[in-house]
C-alpha cells in the first residue's frame, strides 16, 4: 500500500451541539501508534469515523487513500477493528461469533472455520472456542474481541481500550501480539485512557482533549516532561511534623504545604523513593492516610495544557 | 454475498429461536388451536370446522398473531445490535448494508415460519382430530392458511426491518402501522383501504381460505378485493421497497 494507512484533513464530528472530533489534521502510516486521552477526548468518535460507522461533520478521513464513509465497504478489507463496547454476542460460542464474522468478511463453510480458530489461536483462546461468549470473563472477551478484528490479517487495525478488563498476564499476551503485529509491517492505532498502557504497547503517539489533538509524538518526550515537574503526595496523620522535617533534610522534598483538613501536600522529583520512606512510617501507624498524584494521564493533560496556553 | 446473507439469518434465526423468549410466541401462537378446542368442547351442535376456521380463526391470525409475530420478533433483534452497539460487529465488515439488511430480514421471517406454521396448521389438527369427519377439509385449509401467513410475514417483517433501524423507538412506530394502518385502515368501507398493505393480505386470505365474512362482524375484508396478482405483486413491490429504504437507513443512521 503506496498511500498512508489513515489520512485525516480538517476532521470534525458535532453530536448536536457537542462537539466530539474538531479539526483534525493527522497521517499515520506504518508503525504501532497509541491514542490516548481521557473518557469523553474523541477517541472512539475518531475510530468510528476511520471504519464508517458515522459520518464527518466537516472534513475527511482517508484510508489507504480512499474516503471513508458509511457505506463505503469496499475500504473495510483492510480493516480489524475492536470495538470499545463488550461483545453483546452473548448466545454464542466464541467460534461461531468470529465464523460469523468469517463469513462476513468473504469466507465460508471450512474455511471460515479455520480462520476463525487461527485467530482465536493467535490470541490464545483456541481452547476456549467452543465457550458461550456469555460465560467467559471480560478479559477472555475482550481477547475475542481482539481475536475478531484480526481475522482477515488486517493492514490497518483500530484497537479501541482493548485492554480493559484483563488481567496482568492477559493483558501482556495481548500487547505482545499487538506489538507483534506491528512490527509486521502493518499500521496499528490503539485507544486507550490508561498512559502506561499505552507505553507498553509504543512510543508514538496523540493525545485528544475535547476532541481536539493535543499533542502528537514520541512518549518519551512527553515522558521528559513529566520528569521536568515535582510529582505530588498527599498523607494525614498525628504528629507528622517530625517525619516532614526529616524528609525535608534529605532534600527529597522540594516543597510542601499543608490545607485547611490538616492534610501535607508533599511534592518530589523522586516519587517512587518518597512513597518508599512514607511506607515505613504508615506500617508504624503515624500515616493514617497516603494518596499520590499517580494519575499520569492528568498530569500529562495538565502539563500540556499549560503548556499550551 | 449469499454466504453472508445466511450467516446473518443463521444469526438472527438463533437470537430469536435459542432463547426463552420464544416460548411467549410459541404460546401466542397457540392461541388459536386453544380457542379453536375451546369451540369444539362448548360447541353449538352445528358448528362447522370450516366455518369456523375461515370467519373466527383465519381473521383472528391475520388481524392479531400476524402483525405480533412480526413485530416482536423482527424489531428486537435489530433495536437491540443497535442499542448495544453490537451492530458495529457487522457493519464493519466489507459486506454492502443491503447484505446486512437482507440477511436480517431472512432470518426474521425464517425465525416467523415456524410460529405462523403453529398458528395455522394448529387449529386445524384439533379440528382434525376432535372431527375425524372434516380431517381432509379443514387441513387442506390450513395448508393454505400456513401460506397465506407466511407470505404476508414478508412485507410485515420488511417494515419491521425499517422501523428498527430508521427510528429509535420503532415498537411505537410499528405497532401504529401494523395494526393501525395495516389492520383498521385496511378493513375501512370505501377505497382508503387500498393504501393499507392489509387490504391485499385479505385479499389473498378471500381467494386462498375462501374468507367472505368475519364472525365478529369487526373489521370485515373487502367485498371486491383485490385480484391474487395484484396482491402479490404489492406485497413483493413493499418488501422491495422496504429493504431499499432499510439500506438507505442503515447508512444514514450513527453506529455508537
Amino acid at each position: 500500500m503506496s498511500s498512508p494507512a489513515i489520512e485525516c484533513n480538517n476532521l470534525s464530528r458535532w453530536y448536536g451541539e457537542v462537539q466530539g472530533l474538531a479539526g483534525l489534521n493527522v497521517t499515520l502510516d506504518k508503525g504501532v501508534f497509541g491514542l490516548l486521552g481521557p473518557n469523553g477526548s474523541g477517541k472512539s468518535t475518531f475510530m468510528r469515523l476511520l471504519t464508517g460507522q458515522i459520518r464527518a461533520s466537516r472534513g475527511s478521513v482517508k484510508i489507504f487513500g480512499e474516503i471513508m464513509v458509511p457505506g463505503n465497504y469496499h475500504v473495510l478489507r483492510h480493516i480489524g477493528y475492536s470495538i470499545g463496547e463488550d461483545v453483546h454476542f452473548e448466545n454464542e460460542t466464541a467460534v461461531d461469533f468470529m465464523k460469523m464474522l468469517a463469513v462476513l468478511g468473504g469466507e465460508h463453510g471450512a474455511a471460515a472455520t479455520k480462520r476463525a480458530m487461527q485467530a482465536l489461536d493467535f490470541m490464545g483462546m483456541a481452547e476456549k472456542a467452543n465457550v458461550r461468549l456469555c460465560e467467559m470473563s471480560k478479559g477472555m472477551r475482550q481477547r475475542v474481541k481482539v481475536a475478531q478484528a484480526l481475522l482477515f490479517e488486517p493492514d490497518l487495525l483500530l484497537l479501541d481500550e482493548p485492554l480493559n478488563g484483563m488481567d496482568p498476564t492477559n493483558r501482556r499476551q495481548t500487547i505482545d501480539r499487538v506489538r507483534e503485529w506491528g512490527e509486521s509491517g502493518r499500521t496499528v492505532l490503539l485507544a486507550s485512557h490508561v498512559l502506561h498502557e499505552v507505553e507498553s504497547v509504543t512510543d508514538r503517539l496523540m493525545m485528544l482533549h475535547h476532541g481536539r489533538l493535543l499533542a502528537e509524538g514520541r512518549l518519551s518526550d512527553i515522558r521528559k516532561l513529566i520528569d521536568r515537574k515535582p510529582r505530588r503526595a498527599t498523607i494525614k496523620g498525628e504528629n507528622l511534623r517530625q517525619l516532614i522535617s526529616e524528609l525535608l533534610g534529605d532534600e527529597l522534598i522540594t516543597g510542601f504545604n499543608q490545607d485547611i483538613d490538616g492534610r501535607f501536600h508533599l511534592d518530589t522529583f523522586d516519587l517512587p523513593v518518597l512513597l518508599e520512606r512514607l511506607s515505613v512510617y504508615g506500617r508504624s501507624g503515624i500515616i493514617e492516610t497516603l494518596e499520590t498524584d499517580d494519575q499520569e494521564l492528568e498530569l500529562v493533560y495538565s502539563l500540556l495544557l499549560s503548556d499550551n496556553a | 454475498m449469499i454466504n453472508a446473507i445466511k450467516s446473518l439469518a443463521a444469526f438472527t434465526w438463533n437470537s430469536r429461536m435459542k432463547n426463552t423468549g420464544v416460548i411467549v410466541f410459541a404460546v401466542i401462537a397457540l392461541i388459536p388451536a386453544i380457542l379453536s378446542f375451546l369451540a369444539i368442547r362448548y360447541a353449538v351442535e352445528d358448528l362447522s370446522p370450516v366455518v369456523f376456521l375461515r370467519e373466527y380463526i383465519v381473521p383472528i391470525n391475520v388481524y392479531f398473531t400476524l402483525p405480533f409475530i412480526a413485530l416482536f420478533l423482527t424489531l428486537p433483534t435489530v433495536a437491540s445490535l443497535y442499542e448495544k452497539g453490537a451492530i458495529a460487529y457487522i457493519f464493519t465488515r466489507p459486506v454492502p448494508r443491503w447484505a446486512c439488511v437482507a440477511g436480517i430480514l431472512v432470518g426474521s421471517i425464517l425465525s416467523a415460519t415456524p410460529l405462523l406454521l403453529l398458528a395455522a396448521l394448529a387449529p386445524s389438527l384439533v379440528f382434525g382430530i376432535f372431527m375425524p369427519d372434516s380431517f381432509g377439509e379443514v387441513m387442506s385449509l390450513g395448508f393454505m392458511h400456513s401460506l397465506l401467513l407466511i407470505l404476508s410475514v414478508i412485507p410485515y417483517c420488511a417494515l419491521c426491518v425499517l422501523l428498527a433501524i430508521w427510528s429509535k423507538k420503532p415498537l411505537l412506530w410499528a405497532a401504529f402501522l401494523l395494526f393501525f394502518w395495516g389492520t383498521v385502515v385496511g378493513s375501512l368501507p370505501g377505497d382508503a383501504k387500498i393504501w393499507s398493505l392489509h387490504h391485499y393480505v385479505m385479499g389473498l386470505a378471500k381467494s386462498m381460505c375462501g374468507i367472505e365474512k368475519v364472525a365478529t362482524g369487526l373489521l370485515p375484508p373487502s367485498a371486491t378485493p383485490p385480484s391474487d396478482g395484484l396482491s402479490v405483486l404489492v406485497l413483493i413491490v413493499i418488501t422491495v421497497g422496504m429493504l431499499y429504504l432499510a439500506q438507505l437507513a442503515a447508512k444514514r443512521r450513527d453506529v455508537y
